[in-house]
């Protein structure tokens, strides 16, 4: 059989590719679909006992626990994300402005991304303690406070405590996604701003953040997906307290597994993946118009 | 040839006999050169179970290695190992907790044999819990009791010498205890504290109180702990917290580590903990050295005594190669000598058997143990006889589950010391969920 030169030219292209198209498919697509498989099994002690159809999904939906969950987890993602963005934009611009101490700063704002977040976990927890914390020492020493905080037993401050570490541990990356994007813009586009009388804000709103749009969402992006599956700093810190105020999803799905109850267990990581693809669905959907 | 076959088998058969009594228990075995055993936590942690293991180890000529687990990873290491018949580990220091479902889950040994010995030394029915269907599936060892830690130096400022035994003793003492010491406005002595975060033994010490009053929470699956006597219990432990305000507000967020922070820096009268914290009491960086004693937790009213226990069992891996010999290293550290060795040996460690308490061998341990720990022969002689009150008076309960049952109850409890829901409530939740997960089984 003769081939055409473009059916070889095809078929070649294919034959190179099949190689990374076989690994993806064995370490990604293949554990996706056996979770997805197991969402719909039975299960006693870890062992599949059958085909259970939707009872696993019928379960989540009508347990409370995924709701507060939920909740939860939609709370950290916005305070995460927003203030990520936030915090990673005015880093990003002091860096980007102070050029004689940009390699020593970049290296500073770097340090907590090198932290395990575990580790960055527990840290937070002694800190924040209400009776032998060093913040509420030094709150109360500067007189700011008359009684310490309970900042991990209360419900709002638990959470806002464990949005500011994650704050801490997950601001670097999006600075230095932010910086390289204000790198890129030509110090002309600002020279000539200035020449038409341009000031500080305007040129950051009309500039700079115009410009750095790409970067933007790809932070939004990244930090959206990252934080709605961000398991250990919750853990490390409050482990889900006070209540389930800060029993994240991530959490409810490791203690799921941790009881063997597999078939919950799938089910939520299915529940959980799909929300996490609408969420970058979404994010693509805005990337593709901006790129139009 | 007849005679020489019978000559033959007579010979075959007193080998036979003869290689059995020497391999004694594990003649249906080859000798192992070592057993593996994963252990919770590091084993200078452990100086009971290393002990023992050498000398074991040494009578056999087998080498029992120790990987040093940490006891937060404890769980998923040993549920791996076990359900994928892994027979690399022979013998694992598990949770009372986890027994139950391991053994339905067919991964373990039974050890009937074995606790058949020790259980009638135990105080009835603590056993209950590494039984299943009828069988022993675990065997206890690095046992400890919750017993209430208070401080002897205030008990007696106060003009008390001895330490509360009821509840409303406690409040009286918690309240005169609550102190600003320094005048600047926030108090930094507390009465009482204990650990209170919904992921670890905050409801041990509300079950304790349960226990007191005739309550139950699992009771083999059949939930109660929405009962008179648990909102009862619930409610008292809130109050100290939210209505008497003798505990610190960040004690909801209290694990066992925060708790021996505030024993031994010295900003708590009484603390509810289990005894493991008792070894550090007197060394280097304690505020507290020797003015500390334990004893039982006070009483509700209309309560007795009570008091539990938690454990960490030995379990034999069903996979294991060795069982005949692993199984006699656990007949040897739990057995009646081995928990004297092993009370003697690691202050704070229980052992199960009131009878332990009246061996010479602990009413006199050898001076470096006192050594170890710091401690006189009279303050040893005090804190092992109140351990011995615990232990005659602990009441466990089992359920299948019993994991998932405390991971529902114990954000529901916490969210009620947090204030966040009432007690009735956060029971009546609880409770749900409880019944939820038993619809499982």
């Amino acid at each position: 059989m003769i081939l055409s030169r473009g059916t070889k030219r095809r078929f070649s292209a294919y034959l190179l590719l099949s190689p990374s198209a076989a690994t993806i498919a064995l370490v990604a697509v293949f554990p996706i679909l056996y979770v997805v498989h197991l969402s719909f099994s039975g299960f006693y002690y870890g062992n599949r006992t059958g085909f259970v159809g939707f009872r696993n999904y019928v379960n989540i939906l009508s347990d409370p626990n995924f709701y507060s969950s939920l909740k939860a987890t939609f709370i950290f993602m916005a305070g995460s994300v927003v203030g990520q963005l936030v915090l990673a934009l005015i880093f990003a611009l002091i860096i980007n402005h102070s050029r004689r101490l940009e390699s020593g700063v970049r290296l500073v704002a770097i340090l907590p991304y090198m932290v395990s977040m575990v580790a960055g976990g527990v840290t937070f927890r002694w800190l924040l303690n209400t009776e032998f914390g060093l913040v509420n020492s030094v709150l109360l020493f500067l007189g700011i406070t008359k009684q310490p905080i309970n900042f991990l037993g209360e419900p709002v401050y638990a959470m806002a405590s464990i949005i500011g570490a994650h704050l801490w541990c997950s601001i670097p990356l999006a600075t230095l996604i932010l910086l390289a994007g204000m790198k890129s813009i030509s110090a002309d586009v600002y020279e000539s701003a200035e020449i038409d009388g341009a000031g500080f804000f305007t040129k950051f709103f009309c500039i700079t953040v115009p410009l750095i749009r790409p970067q933007i969402l790809v932070v939004l992006l990244i930090q959206t997906m990252f934080s709605f599956r961000h398991f250990p700093l919750p853990y490390a810190m409050t482990g889900g307290g006070p209540g389930v105020s800060t029993k994240v999803l991530a959490m409810l799905l490791q203690e799921k597994m941790t009881f063997l109850v597999f078939g919950y267990n799938s089910a939520l990581s299915v529940i959980m993946m799909l929300i996490t693809l609408a969420i970058a669905f979404f994010y693509l959907k805005l990337m593709t118009a901006e790129r139009g | 040839m007849k005679k020489f076959l019978a000559v033959l088998s007579v010979i075959s058969i007193s080998l036979s006999l003869f290689a059995f009594g020497l391999e004694g228990a594990g003649a249906a075995e080859k000798k192992p050169d070592k057993l593996v055993l994963m252990n919770a936590g590091t084993l200078s942690g452990d100086p009971g179970i290393d002990f023992l293991r050498q000398e074991w180890g040494k009578k056999h000529g087998i080498t029992i290695e120790v990987i040093e687990q940490a006891e937060r990873y404890l769980f998923d290491k040993e549920l791996a190992a076990l359900s994928s018949q892994d027979p690399s580990i022979d013998l694992m220091a598990a949770n009372e907790r986890w027994v139950q479902d391991w053994a339905a889950a067919g991964w373990l040994e039974p050890l009937d044999d074995v606790m058949k010995e020790t259980v009638p030394h135990y105080t009835p029915g603590v056993d209950v819990q590494v039984k299943y269907k009828g069988r022993y599936y675990g065997a206890h060892g690095g046992n400890m009791v919750m017993v209430m830690y208070y401080r002897t130096d205030l008990l007696k400022a106060f003009g008390k010498t001895e330490p509360p035994r009821t509840w409303d003793e406690l409040i009286e003492f918690g309240k005169w205890a609550t102190k600003d010491l320094n005048g600047d406005g926030t108090i930094d002595q507390w009465g009482v504290v204990h650990a209170g975060t919904p992921v670890t033994h905050f409801g041990d010490v509300v079950s304790t109180l349960i226990h007191q009053l005739g309550g139950k929470v699992y009771d083999d699956n059949k939930i109660t702990v929405n009962s008179g006597a648990g909102r009862k219990a619930l409610q008292a432990i809130v109050d100290l917290r939210n209505k008497h305000k003798i505990s610190p507000p960040g004690v909801n967020t209290y694990g066992s580590s925060e708790c021996l922070q505030a024993l031994k820096s010295g900003t708590a009268a009484m603390v509810f903990s289990w005894t493991w914290m008792g070894k550090l009491l007197n060394k280097k960086g304690s505020e507290i050295k020797d003015n500390w004693s334990w004893a039982l937790l006070p009483v509700l009213p209309g309560g007795k005594p009570s008091s539990m226990t938690i454990t960490t069992p030995l379990v034999l891996n069903k996979a294991s190669r060795y069982k005949s010999y692993a199984k006699d290293f656990i007949r040897y550290y739990t057995n009646y000598e081995g928990q004297v060795t092993e009370v003697v040996k690691e202050f704070g460690n229980v052992a199960l058997m009131p009878k332990v308490y009246e061996d010479p061998r602990v009413k006199n341990p050898p001076p470096e143990e006192l050594e170890k720990v710091n401690l006189t022969l009279e303050q040893w002689t005090e804190l092992q006889g109140r351990i011995l009150e615990a232990v005659k008076v602990v009441q466990v309960e089992r359920a299948r589950k019993q994991g998932e049952l405390d991971r529902a109850l114990w954000p529901e409890m916490n969210a009620a010391l947090s204030g966040i829901k009432s007690v009735e409530k956060a029971l009546a939740d609880a409770e749900k969920q409880m019944n939820r997960i038993n619809q499982t089984l």
